[in-house]
């Protein structure tokens, strides 16, 4: 081993506190980096492989009255690759004494040769029974059932029946059954016979050929010459829907949470960059004599700075090798954790090369990159001046305007006034260590802005949802029935009724978009109160006004505020004016007519699809009790409930899906507050270290222990309450982006920001009590060394 | 010829700090093979001339020549190279590297500039510090050194490249009489060997051994005596 080298081992070893800091932020920066990039890989491979792997259906048509000629005509079809047929009805399961869950239950003709979104059999019976079903994996836990047990289900207006799980499935293509609050079930014609529905098929799932698969345009012109066909034919069809070609249905959900990994892997990136800058900095400086005396014997710049490059090179090698592999396995666990969750296998846990390639960056490149300003300054220094080097800064203090206003400040102690002196005598230094604290700062406060802001804004839309149950019936009723069902159950303070139906646009060129919800409350509902974005709510004397919620208008259909559009409804074609859009946070798209308006084109006269009910106590419990009152009421008027959903299960439904996104956001926030302090306490030590001496002449010339603790204590709180206001000032505007950024992929709207003040005050304390404890921990160990030896202290 | 006489040579140089001149108009040579003593009260600029004649600072204004070299154009990395071929430095402070063992001090200058061959370089290490005395310690860190042993390391390590001129800035400065006396008889062993040895001092004992003693006042060279070549 060279001399050059065997002197930088030694120096290694010689700053063990410093070298194991250095090779600590680095650690932290590649783990944290490796890990969000190896789970970001992953997980958006093997979703997206896991999803296609159920050979998604490209679009379906409900269309009923068909038979196998038909498919075999359809498969024939230019630009289709093929055809299924199948029938999906929703149902209700009830999974606790009279407590009815919204199922979805998908009855085939031969489970063997299913080829469009397909499912794997997990255990138990592979093909159900009559009378039997094949659960959904996550609906297990979801219906409180394990294989073997019976539960009732019920289908619109028939009698419940038992059915028995008698075997598990595995279905990546549905959204995660735990998410949504669903039942998945799979089951046999027979068996849907037995429930009370025909048993023929409702839907033709087809698959485009390979050269249209992910074009949206041709897909849709595929579907709708297939619809037009099918009507020339004399079919009636009833829906056609078009998902987004290649996107999981959770894909918005796990694409907000792809962009928080993204965003916190170069978050981490940055500061432990920030931080490595900092720390070789201060490495560095402690090593200017020696630089000089290397020069002073020959050395040359170009020798020195290799060497140092080599330490810092020999550093991130050592913290690569220790953090690659964790991140590996932390990723992979974290994979496994979102594969649970998001309800997709995982085949592989290959990592892609430019993984590893960035983590090789983050370990290697970047420490050199943030050595380059310290190796530049402190081989540059001449021999004469390195060797005059006092370990502070080398220009005389009050040579600056900015040391002059600093010296001016005299209304504080001497002790206190030394500690605002000494913070501003490394200027770059005391940068770089604000820098430092206030990335960290900044990250942990958006994170935990962004957490409040979610909740604020799932709350906002709880707010907007002034009702505590609703009940969509299977068919429309007399509102007057209805009412006077239900209105004398007691512990309901309010019903109100409104209309509506599914409904498409029906575009000039003959085509129509995906079906979505048409509801027509009247004009002074009180329990939907939808916050307006843009034009007006409904008035009492709007006719052909039609009110869009933001998802609809974000649907690619690019509706603007006064422009006119087509519905299709009930086979009629009614020309709407669009005069407002309102904000409906996790619902799907849907427009709201006037309920007089509607019954006038829809030529009912009273008539209601829907009811909001609002309880009296507006509690959980009595949401529980006037729910099984109200359905059996319902029952004996002859009213068939479809769907209910209650205020409690909306909320369950938007907290289990912000929960990942919450945990991960407190993680993120947990290993910033790591990295920050980290920071802070190297940077405090290395400035004690740089002055040792001083301190060894203040100890010589008197000054008292209480003396040298207030001053380093003193001038630790006050970077670190720099860079808490650095951090503050970065952080607000930095939520708005991050929240307006990760709602619009979430939510398709801005989240509702909000400023959380825990963030701030949590960090302001993590300051205050890290700054103390650094502070009182490096002034020990300079008040621990007899005075002589801190005099020659280097 | 006056040119190949003299080792290094100054010319009308000027140095100023902060506006503050420290040499005010230095013209001096130091011949080959001469063994010069610079002396002044401090602050006099005795420690700024050796750093011009070393080539780790440079003058305000003036020249400084050194052969063909014309110092005072040089950038630092051509200055770097031209010292470690040329000079050795002996600090008064010895300014060791403190993780490197004896030997390997020695080892780094010859490392840095690779003049003595690669097989060549601990045998030259390990001779001079036999002729410094101080062989048994090749081993051992210099912190654990007296002072003088340290000083005779430092005085090794300068001539590691074997370079023509010697600087030494208060070599026996920090050192009790004893230790000064073998260092500075050090340094007349090697003006004898033909070195040109150029140092800075307060001792009287050291001076009194040069071949010649220029004074520094203010900036200014006071007084220039050479003792008669006998």
């Amino acid at each position: 081993m060279g001399i050059r080298f065997k002197k930088i081992a030694k120096d290694f070893l010689l700053n063990m506190s410093r070298t194991f800091l250095v090779i600590l932020a680095i650690f932290l920066g590649v783990f944290g980096t490796g890990m969000l990039l190896n789970l970001l890989s992953i997980t958006q491979r093997e979703m997206d492989n896991s999803y296609m792997e159920t050979n998604p259906s490209s679009f379906s048509i409900r269309v009923s009255g068909y038979d196998n000629e038909l498919i075999a005509n359809l498969s024939a079809m230019e630009g289709i690759e093929m055809v299924e047929a199948r029938r999906t009805v929703r149902a209700r399961t009830e999974v606790a004494a009279n407590v009815w869950l919204t199922s979805y239950l998908f009855a085939i003709d031969d489970f063997e040769s299913v080829r469009i979104d397909k499912f794997n059999h997990v255990e138990g019976a592979a093909l159900p029974g009559f009378g039997k079903v094949l659960f959904e994996q996550e609906a297990l836990s979801v219906a409180d059932v394990t294989q073997g047990d019976t539960l009732n289900v019920k289908i619109s207006l028939n009698d419940p029946q038992e059915l028995q799980v008698t075997g598990v499935v595995h279905a990546p293509g549905l959204k995660p059954a735990w998410m949504e609050s669903v039942v998945y079930g799979y089951i046999s014609k027979e068996t849907l016979d037995m429930l009370g529905i025909p048993a023929e098929n409702n839907d033709l799932l087809f698959v485009v050929s390979d050269e249209i698969r992910f074009d949206k345009e041709g897909i849709s012109e595929t579907a709708f010459t297939v619809r037009d066909w099918l009507e020339e034919s004399g079919y009636t069809v009833n829906r056609v829907t078009i998902p987004t070609p290649g996107k999981h249905p959770n894909g918005d959900q796990t694409n907000a949470l792809l962009f928080l990994f993204q965003l916190f892997g170069v978050m981490s990136l940055i500061l432990s960059g920030v931080l490595v800058a900092n720390l070789i900095s201060s490495l560095l400086s402690g090593q200017t004599r020696q630089i000089a005396i290397m020069k002073a014997i020959g050395a040359r710049r170009g020798q020195i700075a290799g060497m140092y490059y080599a330490m810092v090179l020999i550093l991130g090698t050592i913290s690569l090798v220790l953090a690659m592999p964790l991140a590996v396995m932390v990723g992979k666990a974290l994979v496994n954790v979102c594969a649970g969750m998001l309800n997709f296998t995982v085949a592989s846990y290959n990592i892609p090369w430019w993984s590893y390639a960035l983590q090789i960056c983050a370990g290697l490149l970047i420490p050199a990159l943030a050595a380059t300003y310290p190796i530049v300054k402190g081989t540059k220094a001449t021999v004469n001046e390195a060797l005059r080097d006092y370990g502070v800064s080398n220009k005389q203090f009050d040579s600056t305007r900015f040391d002059k206003w600093i010296g001016r400040i005299k209304v504080v102690k001497r002790p206190v006034l030394l500690s605002v002196r000494n913070a501003f005598r490394r200027l770059g230094r005391l940068l770089l260590t604000v820098s430092t604290l206030a990335v960290g700062g900044a990250i942990l406060i958006v994170a935990l802005n962004v957490n409040a802001s979610l909740s604020n804004t799932v709350d906002k839309a709880m707010e907007a949802l002034n009702y505590d149950l609703q009940y969509y019936f299977s068919k429309s009723y007399p509102e007057d029935e209805i009412i006077e069902a239900a209105g004398g159950v007691p512990g309901i303070s309010k019903i109100e009724c409104m209309a509506g139906a599914m409904a498409t646009v029906a575009y000039e060129d003959g085509t129509e978009n995906n079906p979505f919800q048409l509801v027509a409350p009247h004009y002074d509902a009180e329990t939907l109160n939808l916050p307006v974005i843009e034009g007006r709510w409904l008035n009492s004397d709007d006719t052909n006004a039609v009110v869009l919620n933001h998802k609809f208008a974000d649907s690619g259909s690019d509706v603007r505020i006064g422009d006119t559009i087509t519905l299709k409804v009930n086979g009629i074609l009614p020309e709407l004016v669009v005069v407002g859009i309102v904000k409906e946070v996790g619902g799907n798209e849907k427009a709201y007519v006037n309920y007089d308006y509607y019954q006038k084109i829809s030529g009912g006269d009273g008539y209601a699809r829907m009811i909001n009910v609002v309880t009296d106590e507006r509690t959980s419990e009595t949401q529980d009790t006037v729910s099984v009152l109200i359905e059996e009421t319902l029952k004996k008027a002859g009213l068939d409930v479809m769907l209910k959903s209650s205020f409690s299960d909306v909320q369950k439904v938007f907290d289990n899906h912000i929960g990942i996104i919450a945990a991960f956001l407190v993680l993120a926030s947990v290993l910033v507050i790591v990295v920050g302090i980290m920071g802070l306490v190297s940077s405090m030590s290395m400035s004690v270290m740089e002055r040792m001496r001083e301190i060894g002449v203040m100890r010589a010339t008197g000054a008292k222990t209480s003396d040298i603790l207030l001053i380093i204590i003193f001038e630790g709180i006050l970077t670190g309450l720099f860079s808490w206001i650095t951090a503050c000032v970065l952080a607000i505007p930095f939520t708005y982006v991050v929240g307006n950024t990760f709602g619009g992929i979430f939510l398709q709207t801005p989240l509702d920001n909000v400023l959380n003040p825990w963030g701030f005050i949590i960090w302001l304390a993590v300051i205050l009590i890290i700054t103390t404890l650094a502070g009182l921990g490096t002034a020990f160990k300079a008040l621990d060394l007899p005075v002589n030896e801190v005099l020659t202290y280097e | 010829m006056e040119k190949n006489l003299n080792f290094i040579s100054l010319r009308h140089v000027k140095k100023t700090y902060s506006e503050e001149p420290v040499l005010k108009d230095i013209t001096v040579n130091f011949p080959t093979g001469e063994f010069t003593a610079i002396v002044g009260k401090s602050g006099s600029g005795k420690s700024t001339l050796l750093n011009m004649v070393s080539g780790i600072d440079r003058p305000t204004s003036g020249e400084i020549l050194c052969g063909e070299n014309q110092l005072h154009e040089m950038n630092e990395a051509k200055l770097t190279a031209w010292r470690g071929k040329n000079v050795g430095i002996v600090f008064q402070f010895f300014q060791l590297i403190p993780t490197l063992t004896v030997l390997e001090n020695i080892l780094l200058p010859m490392d840095f500039c690779a003049i003595v061959p690669n097989s060549k370089r601990t045998q030259t290490a390990k001779k001079l510090l036999e002729k410094m005395g101080v062989s048994r310690y090749a081993d051992t860190l210099p912190t654990l050194l007296s002072g003088g042993e340290q000083q005779r390391v430092a005085i090794a390590r300068s001539l590691a490249n074997n370079p023509p001129l010697i600087i030494a800035d208060e070599p026996t400065g920090n050192l009790d009489s004893q230790n000064a006396e073998e260092i500075i008889r050090l340094f007349r062993e090697m003006a004898d060997e033909g070195k040109t040895i150029i140092i800075v001092t307060h001792s009287r004992e050291l001076s009194e051994c040069a071949d010649r003693i220029v004074s520094i006042h203010d900036g200014n060279i006071e007084g220039d005596t050479s003792k008669a070549v006998g």
